[in-house]
């Protein structure tokens, strides 16, 4: 599985990650063409509030007569930006201090692993939260967007880590590292050369995996009231329609579509992981010889 | 003499992308009781396929597609399941490489020895215990050590445990796969010695399988000579490995070095086996073969000679 | 700065001497930039110094102690029916891998599992408290009620239990299917699982004496790890339904800036875990015999 074809091939062949990243497409075109919406979502209409979905408005309206459907599908942009955004920060930081820790295993190592285990053991979604009122307190001119993002990625970096980590350790062990080293391969070569592409299947399984976990963790702080008031996301409209008690008034087409579309995004960007992850698992695969 | 196992016309091939793998491609020999039996030829020929259908213990991508199987006159393949449980490792049972995970690395050994006898007889745990420790002692290995865990033994002893295993229900056959394969040649002999002597004591039949003629050589009274799924020589060890019939088993025999004989190089057979996926149309060794002539391109016949011999060959 | 904790502690309606601020400001280390205090409070969590909450002003360790045992019975029945659960769902999938089965109770998991718990809560809260009235919206008991015996007052509890342990248990439970179902599908390719089959046992003795022992080795260490993210789970879970656990109590804490409550919570939390990470490496050196106690 060298080159970039052969991937695609094994890959299509697994019904999980196709239909994952159908998905994951889904919403990617839905967040592009997100200008084709029918309304202006941040547009109100006072005589046009809490209506189940009809013709006019295919998913309803909210408190304040905005259009649901027009919401939604602004909503996939900040879902995805914040997702891929955080996961890039966690992947970038995990894959640093993976990589350090698990080469050095000396003192840097052994420092750098239990810095690991104690971001594993913190629990996250207090943390989060935590930073983000934290940074909004300090009235720092950063858009709420990028605190949240911020936060999100620097509390999600330990699974990373740890990933990277024993996969360098495994690979570390493999006869052909200690021939380059032999041969006068520096250690950032030896990293960068062999172990890396040993590493990488797994590893990019687990971003994909991040990034499912980013969203969710947008859209809880969202709901929480953490995120941008002004933005227009699902964990927005969530929150909005809790503080409304669209709960208690039965309005059920403002409390299902988001949660649905959030389900099929993070499932979306889960099965391409999985799919991953079996593929470079050889024995997890379907067919056995 | 009536065989006890009597293989004959075995067809199994393995399920590829809606064709078929000819892994072994009518294959007919016998085990007599009390006969020891190799069964030998290079990676791929087809040896362990065998070995796991006499057992029907194939992967779900292999099936049986032709032919029988008969234990003391019963066919494995068309059994119900309820008699092939009863038969397996009661009447027939199987050695694995001991160098793989073959016993579980979370179960007491003698517990391990001793769960087919409770499974089989009508026997309480406690004698089962202590029939799987003299089992234990039989091959080598000190009683105390049966109630520890597989990871505590060393390759070799793992083998032993693992042929002690083989016995725990008095089985007539045992099939050997590769029994030393892994070893180094200190144990190797060693465990040779072992199989040997409890085969006498014992008065097993026992199927050897392996890709090294030596060991067969030491140890079996007859020899099967198998290549692409094929049989291609059978007979008594002694006149097979002086004067072979078949060229293929010519060439294994001149890969190996003989010490008392000529100083010649060893030669290996040029080319490498046919795919099994589209086997060609006559005679599997020919591409291979330094006496292949015209006729070869039609399957050869099956000749067994009045000797007991047979060899699947034009030329000879 | 907004919801200045020093304000807190005055009783309300008193003038504010504006140098008695000061100094309970100065006490409390609320002087200092913003990021020193976050260091400060990761520092001193490792201190067993608890201090002293703000908002409920009384002793940090008992505000805790009182809210704990809510929480400790949330999580412990839910994680308790997720494990068995999702160990017993996924030894099957594993099982009959491919089949209908595996397909059909994976893709369940998964689905739950990408639910945002708060969401689910609200769904299930929509559909059986509102429309259905079958159970109570929120809290841990019904305020008005005087419990004539145990028994009304253990039903009552477990109405008010029922959804948040069903919401909890839903989007954990697809984590421990999946470990188990992989290392089930895993264990089945190794050579004793062959040697079990050759002995002449049935297909399910093969299952249960010998695949599952061996399946639950890596299953057990997952769980440590599940654990940690438990807390984020129970926190939302606590919120929807007004559940007076320690999760309601940490969002509490921030809301109403309560510094030293939250030092405290999240020293527990982090202990919480470490325990149970610690309980599974002890359970794990038992059925592991290639492992021994260190």
């Amino acid at each position: 599985m060298r080159n970039v074809s052969g991937f695609w091939k094994v890959y299509s062949a697994n019904r999980k990650g196709v239909i994952g990243l159908g998905l994951v497409l889904f919403f990617v075109g839905v967040a592009v063409f997100a200008g084709l919406a029918p309304f202006d979502p941040s547009k109100v209409d006072a005589t046009r509030t809490w209506l189940p979905p009809n013709r006019v408005n295919w998913l309803g309206t909210d408190w304040f007569g905005h259009d649901l459907f027009s919401q939604m599908i602004h909503g996939t942009r900040v879902s995805l930006f914040v997702g891929v955004f955080a996961t890039l920060i966690s992947a970038i930081i995990g894959t640093m201090i993976g990589l350090l820790s698990g080469y050095y295993t000396r003192l840097i190592g052994e420092f750098l692993e239990r810095v690991v285990d104690f971001f594993l053991v913190i629990p996250y979604l207090p943390l989060m939260i935590v930073l983000v009122a934290v940074f909004e307190a300090t009235e720092i001119p950063i858009p709420i967007l990028w605190i949240v993002i911020f936060a999100i990625g620097v509390t999600g970096w330990s699974g990373t880590a740890r990933i990277i980590r024993s996969q360098v350790l495994t690979v570390k062990e493999r006869q052909f590292v200690d021939r380059a080293r032999t041969i006068g391969a520096s250690d950032m070569r030896i990293m960068i050369r062999h172990i890396m592409p040993n590493v990488f299947p797994l590893v990019f399984a687990n971003v994909v995996l991040t990034v499912a976990g980013a969203v969710l963790a947008e859209v809880t702080l969202d709901f929480l009231g953490l995120g941008d008031i002004t933005t227009i996301s699902w964990g927005m409209m969530l929150h909005f329609a809790l503080s409304n008690n669209a709960m208690y008034r039965g309005a059920w087409w403002w409390l299902i579509p988001p949660g649905l579309a959030i389900i099929l995004l993070v499932m979306g960007f889960t099965l391409i992981g999985y799919s991953v992850e079996e593929i470079s698992n050889p024995r997890l695969r379907e067919k056995k010889f | 003499m009536t065989a006890l196992l009597e293989v004959d016309g075995l067809k199994t091939y393995f399920r590829a992308d809606g064709e078929y793998v000819k892994a072994v491609d009518d294959v007919s020999f016998r085990v007599n009781k009390g006969e020891s039996v190799g069964l030998a030829g290079e990676s791929g020929c087809g040896k362990t396929t065998v070995a796991l259908s006499l057992m029907r213990l194939l992967p779900s991508n292999a099936s049986i597609q032709g032919g029988r199987i008969l234990y003391e006159g019963q066919d494995i393949v068309s059994m119900s399941d309820r008699r092939l449980r009863k038969t397996r490792w009661k009447e027939i049972s199987i050695v694995f490489q001991g160098a793989m995970n073959a016993l579980n690395p979370v179960k007491r050994v003698v517990d391990q020895i001793a769960e087919p006898m409770i499974l089989h007889g009508d026997v309480s745990k406690p004698a089962a215990r202590k029939a799987a420790e003299r089992l234990v002692e039989l091959v080598g290995i000190d009683k105390t050590r049966a109630k520890e865990y597989p990871h505590e033994f060393s390759g070799g002893m793992r083998q032993r445990v693992m042929i002690a295993m083989a016995l725990a229900c008095d089985p007539r056959l045992v099939i050997l796969d590769e029994p030393t394969t892994a070893l180094d040649v200190m144990t190797k002999t060693q465990i040779q010695q072992l199989v040997k002597n409890i085969q006498k004591e014992l008065d097993l039949s026992t199927i050897l399988i392996t890709h090294d003629l030596s060991v067969i050589a030491e140890t079996c009274e007859k020899v099967a000579i198998m290549y692409a799924g094929k049989l291609a020589e059978y007979g008594d060890v002694v006149s097979v490995f002086k004067a072979p019939l078949h060229p293929y088993t010519e060439g294994l025999i001149k890969a190996f070095p003989n010490i008392r004989g000529s100083r010649e190089l060893p030669a290996s057979i040029p080319g490498t086996p046919p795919n099994l996926l589209h086997p060609p149309a006559g005679c599997r060794f020919a591409p291979r073969c330094p006496i292949a002539g015209k006729e070869c391109e039609a399957l050869p016949p099956d000749k067994t000679l009045e000797t007991g011999r047979f060899v699947s060959c034009w030329k000879r | 700065m907004p919801g200045d904790p020093a304000r807190l502690l005055i009783p309300r309606g008193r003038a504010i001497d504006p140098s008695i601020m000061e100094r309970m400001r100065e006490f409390y280390g609320l002087d200092k930039p913003i990021p020193i205090q976050l260091l400060a409070y990761i520092v001193q969590t490792f201190q067993l110094n608890l201090g002293y909450s703000f908002y409920y002003k009384a002793p940090v360790g008992q505000v805790i102690a009182a809210w704990l045992p809510n929480t400790l019975v949330l999580v412990g029945i839910s994680e308790a029916v997720a494990i068995v659960l999702g160990f017993s769902v996924g030894a099957i999938a594993g099982w009959k891998r491919g089949k209908r089965f595996d397909i059909i109770s994976t893709t369940f998991g998964l689905t739950t599992w990408s639910m945002p718990t708060f969401w689910l809560g609200i769904v299930l809260i929509m559909v059986f408290s509102v429309r259905l009235g079958l159970f109570p919206v929120g809290g841990v008991r019904t305020l008005e009620l005087q419990y004539a015996n145990i028994f009304q007052q253990l039903a009552d509890l477990a109405a008010h239990l029922i959804l948040p342990v069903i919401t909890l248990t839903l989007v954990s439970f697809a984590e421990y299917l999946l470990i188990m179902r992989n290392s089930l599908v895993d264990v089945m390719t190794e050579d004793f699982v062959l040697t079990a089959r050759a002995k002449g046992l049935t297909e399910q003795r093969v299952l249960r004496d010998h695949v599952i022992p061996n399946a639950l080795l890596p299953s057990v260490t997952t769980i440590a790890i599940a654990l940690g993210f438990i807390v984020g789970g129970a926190l939302q879970t606590e919120i929807i339904f007004s559940y007076p656990g320690i999760g309601m109590l940490t969002f509490q804490a921030i809301e109403f800036r309560d510094y030293a409550l939250l030092q405290g919570l999240f020293f527990i939390d982090a202990l919480l875990v470490i325990i149970a990470n610690f309980a599974a490496d002890i359970i794990y050196t038992y059925i592991d015999p290639r492992v021994k106690l260190q």
